[in-house]
């Protein structure tokens, strides 16, 4: 049993990389600077050491020439989850260009919204450390906008020390939509609510109150009157006023805590209050998003291939943005691959054999082929991008493992559907190739 | 040891200007021949001009504001497809190629090292992770510094020039740097406390620091640490008419000491006539003939659409009104620097872009010395690097420039003197522009030359009279020694290599560095610091650290 110090945890976009963790025979616990999705994330058991084929434990190699056989005889792969870390990533897409295969991250819906902006308008953003040391004022929009980042308002807001607000310097705050109750008994000084009502069953109210905000920003305390109330009224002029008088505002959001039928047009909306903000005072966006390896796949897409990370197809022999953002399984693919360390998830439902790369057997019960991988951070090292999309973090291993890497197993995969033959240690059998 | 025989050989870093000679190579070197070395290949060159292979000191190759552009300029990807090919990976895009062809694009001109000239230190990591993606040429990055609030409280505290000194090294290890670039000394940092513009010598609104000060200790700190690079200056006020006086100033403040002054093309603005825009160039040309402390670059513009990619969230901010699209990104970043990327279209019809052409030609031409000057386009601020070859055409064709001049907005012709300009480059003098001077000045002892015990990354052209089809497309690109493309095309993926410097300081400074980051960072100081073992691991197979002069 020991502790380990400075563990850069992976569960979530912050990489927080304060993490203590005590570890006993395999498993790990965090002991400080802890959170739910990191109790929950180390606390998974290793990968096993075995893989599956058609459900029945076979060793590694024989998989990778499994999976390598599907592969070879796919026409159009679906590669999906992608759950994983840079050099996994790096090797999906070696694998994609390979076989010409569809690439669909796990959280691109969500991420869809903030790159349909991004692309369309443009904004101004910002990074963790100046929140943590400029933010005198932040206004978070949206429901429970730090619920998937669970330390943000510890790291960020309630740190002890600022280089610019002074020791426990107090910042306003105000929340444009439902905080969640772990958020509110966080705030410190308690934020202004402008709410009317949880926005799954009005779930125009944010976009409504952006607007209102806006209006107030540039004057005009007429608009939307008759809607509101005399304290939703205040609210929002107090909200107003904050913004106005701030050295440096930042508004927070969450495209996954967004009403999902408006998220496109509050993101757009905050893009424009930020030019607005921006004409004569400083403020700033930032986008809690990124998880689950979203942010390392966003990166590499861009540079290795130019383009958004949504619907990249390379059934051309290139990379092209496929036509549709829904998460397809199934539509015109004829193999899944499904890639997800860091969750214990299952692939979606398919018609075609599925080949899954996975630290929890569980995940690769149905697949034709289950491949045991670590998951980076726990059982191998690293490198992920955090939610601000500048910094990024190196994972160490934090046990003794010995679970493969992602892109060990796909570059292995990719030597089988080059030299297909004999697996090693199959010496007898005939392989149908 | 393979023979290259018969070519005339372009040299300048050892004196040699179109001889004809054999050159031998050998384990990635050129060597002189031996006896007891056998020739196991002899490859005629004869009729051909042989250079060092190119070296580009400026260009945006890696860290994520190139990303930002890249998805800013989503038409310029779904154009511009490249598939995949017997020894090349796919990708897209003209303006802002993603990576794998980005390293392709590079080698097909005769390109062997490229350096990132913009790396933030929180953004290094990634920088060095996409670098190691960009394949066939050698890379490098200058980091940036001068904007950061640690910096910056050192200066306000005014400590010793010794621990500045320790930071500077520390920072550069850290982040596996060759170099440290300056990008609007201290206007970064202004922007994040509301001001909207920073001179040479207005205080920044906190520290009470200016941008004089900033660069002295930084040249000082590069000089006192051996750095061969000078310090890599983007001044205050980019693109702001008048300010040619800004960087008068800025050669002024250099006071003799070593300066390298980037992309001068659009730090070179006068605000006279009618449109109260007008060249300054031959103004600043002048200063650096008399300053021989200062080297240029000169981030041509050449017309069309294209994105621009700076740490300057500052300047970048009040550029937003001439984005094209218009959509821009501006980021404050780490209380460490910032970045800004704004699209734009220069077009030879609008009055103020097609200057801009005329002003980066003029310096070109009436710089007087070439090792003074290197040729860049800023890629992809002034125009994609791809357009070299075409721009070494107008260095060497007076009348093709004299041609293009009578196409572009009349009242910018008739605003410049360039028609005036009777000098043509010599090949000799563009392999000095492209290869020899910007090695000797990052210190890249064995690149840029072609004498016994230099890296065998050599170019070979096949002489034109068009000089922009002969710099399209080498006959031959060896990389270490190995044959890497044939014809402009490339043939194979050589093992490249990761360019830095790695200055002494005291570890005292950790002490210091280690309370800011427990205090005011979001991650630990030992994960800032990127590891050889960790950059190794990224694809390069060796890391090539070049001495710095002892003090």
């Amino acid at each position: 049993m020991a502790t380990i110090r400075d563990i850069t945890c992976p569960f979530c976009s912050l990489l927080c990389d304060d993490l203590s963790i005590k570890a006993a025979r395999g498993a790990l616990r965090p002991l400080s600077n802890n959170c739910r999705l990191a109790a929950q994330g180390f606390a998974a058991p290793p990968p096993p050491r075995e893989a599956n084929i058609k459900g029945a434990p076979a060793p590694v190699e024989q998989a990778v020439s499994a999976a390598a056989q599907i592969l070879r005889r796919s026409k159009k792969p679906l590669i999906a989850g992608l759950g994983t870390d840079i050099h996994g990533i790096r090797a999906a897409l070696r694998l994609a260009e390979t076989t010409g295969a569809l690439l669909q991250h796990k959280q691109q819906r969500p991420a869809s919204h903030n790159l349909k902006v991004m692309q369309a308008r443009g904004w101004i953003m910002t990074t963790l450390t100046e929140v943590k040391n400029r933010a005198d004022v932040v206004v978070f929009v949206g429901d429970g906008v730090t619920r998937k980042h669970p330390r943000f308002i510890e790291r960020c807001l309630n740190a002890p020390n600022s280089m610019f607000l002074g020791k426990n310097g107090t910042r306003k705050l105000a929340y444009l939509g439902r905080p969640a109750r772990e958020e509110m008994w966080q705030f410190s000084p308690a934020p202004v609510v402008v709410s009317r009502r949880d926005s799954r069953r009005n779930p125009a109210g944010i976009a409504d109150n952006l607007a209102l905000l806006r209006a107030r920003l540039r004057g005009d305390r007429q608009l939307g009157r008759e809607r509101l109330s005399a304290a939703a009224e205040r609210k929002l002029d107090l909200a107003a006023s904050m913004l106005k008088e701030a050295n440096y505002a930042v508004l927070v959001w969450s495209p996954s805590a967004l009403p999902e039928q408006h998220a496109d047009l509050i993101i757009e909306s905050l893009s424009d209050l930020l030019r607005e903000l921006n004409q004569t005072r400083r403020a700033a966006g930032l986008a809690l998003s990124g998880n689950e390896g979203g942010g390392a796949f966003q990166s590499v897409a861009a540079w290795q291939t130019g383009l958004p990370p949504l619907n990249i197809d390379f059934a051309g022999g290139y990379p092209a943005t496929g036509a549709t953002v829904a998460d397809r399984a199934s539509v015109d693919t004829d193999s899944l691959v499904w890639i997800s360390t860091f969750a214990a998830d299952k692939p979606p439902a398919s018609d075609s054999p599925v080949i899954v790369l996975s630290p929890h057997p569980a995940a690769g019960a149905n697949a034709e082929v289950y491949l045991p991988v670590g998951t980076p951070g726990l059982d191998h090292g690293g490198v992920l991008t955090r939610t601000d999309s500048v910094v990024s973090l190196p994972l160490k291993p934090a046990r003794p493992s010995s679970g493969d890497s992602v892109a060990s197993v796909i570059d292995r995969i990719l030597t089988r559907m080059s030299k297909p033959g004999r697996p090693p240690g199959s010496a007898n059998r005939r392989q149908n190739s | 040891m393979i023979r290259l025989k018969g070519g005339r050989i372009y040299d300048p870093a050892n004196g040699i200007n179109g001889k004809v000679m054999d050159l031998f190579m050998a384990d990635g070197k050129l060597v002189k021949p031996r006896k007891n070395r056998k020739v196991r290949e002899v490859i005629d060159l004869s009729g051909k001009a042989v250079m060092a292979g190119g070296i580009d000191p400026h260009t945006h190759i890696g860290g994520g504001k190139n990303n930002i552009g890249r998805l800013l300029l989503a038409e310029d990807h779904h154009n511009h497809p490249v598939e995949k090919g017997k020894h090349t990976r796919s990708g897209t895009g003209a303006a802002t190629p993603s990576s794998f062809i980005t390293g392709y694009r590079y080698a097909e001109m005769g390109y062997t090292v490229c350096f990132e000239p913009a790396m933030l230190p929180v953004n290094a990591r990634q920088a060095h992770l996409e670098m190691a993606d960009v394949p066939m040429v050698d890379t490098g990055a200058y980091v940036m510094l001068g904007n950061d609030d640690f910096f910056l409280r050192l200066l306000q505290g005014k400590k010793d020039q010794q621990l500045i000194n320790d930071y500077t090294a520390w920072i550069m290890r850290a982040s596996k740097a060759l170099g440290v670039k300056v990008v609007n000394p201290g206007g970064i940092n202004a922007f994040k406390f509301n001001q909207r513009k920073l001179d040479l010598d207005e205080e920044n609104r906190h520290y009470g620091v200016t941008p004089r000060q900033i660069l002295s200790v930084l040249i000082d700190a590069l000089e006192a640490l051996g750095v061969p690079h000078p310090l890599h200056v983007h001044g205050c006020n980019l693109g702001v008419p008048g300010n040619w006086q800004t960087t008068m100033d800025t050669i002024d403040a250099a006071a003799g000491r070593p300066l390298h002054l980037t992309h001068v093309q659009f730090h070179s603005y006068g605000n006279e006539g009618d449109r109260k825009f007008s060249s300054a160039a031959a103004q600043i040309a002048e200063a650096v003939n008399a300053n021989k402390n200062v080297s240029i670059d000169v981030g041509q513009l050449m017309f069309g659409q294209t994105v621009t990619t700076s740490g300057d969230s500052l300047g970048q901010f009040q550029g937003r009104v001439h984005a094209h699209p218009d959509k821009w990104v501006c980021m404050d970043i780490e209380c460490n620097e910032g970045c800004g990327v704004v699209p734009f279209r220069y077009r030879d019809q609008n009055f103020v872009n097609a200057l801009q052409w005329c002003i980066g030609l003029e310096m070109f031409l009436l710089v007087d010395n070439p090792w003074q000057v290197f040729l860049t386009t800023d890629h992809p601020n002034g125009a994609p690097f791809t357009s070299y070859p075409r721009l070494i055409k107008l260095l060497m064709d007076r009348s093709f420039r004299n041609d293009m001049l009578k196409t572009i907005h009349p009242a910018a012709a008739a605003a410049t003197n360039l028609a005036a300009i009777d000098r043509e480059y010599s090949l000799s003098e563009i392999a000095i522009l492209t290869r020899a001077a910007p090695a000797r000045s990052l210190g890249l002892k064995d690149f840029g030359q072609l004498g016994a015990g230099a890296t065998a990354d050599i170019a070979v052209y096949k002489p034109q009279s068009d000089k922009e089809k002969m710099f399209s497309k080498p006959a031959f690109v060896f990389k270490r020694g190995q044959l890497v493309v044939r014809n402009g095309k490339v043939c194979a993926t050589p093992e490249t290599t990761t360019h830095l410097v790695e200055p002494d300081y005291d570890r005292g400074i950790e002490r210091m560095l280690q309370r800011h980051f427990d205090r005011y960072m979001t991650m630990s100081m030992g994960n800032f610091k990127i590891s050889r073992d960790e950059l190794e691991g990224y694809n390069r197979n060796a890391l090539l650290a070049h001495p710095c002069k002892r003090p």
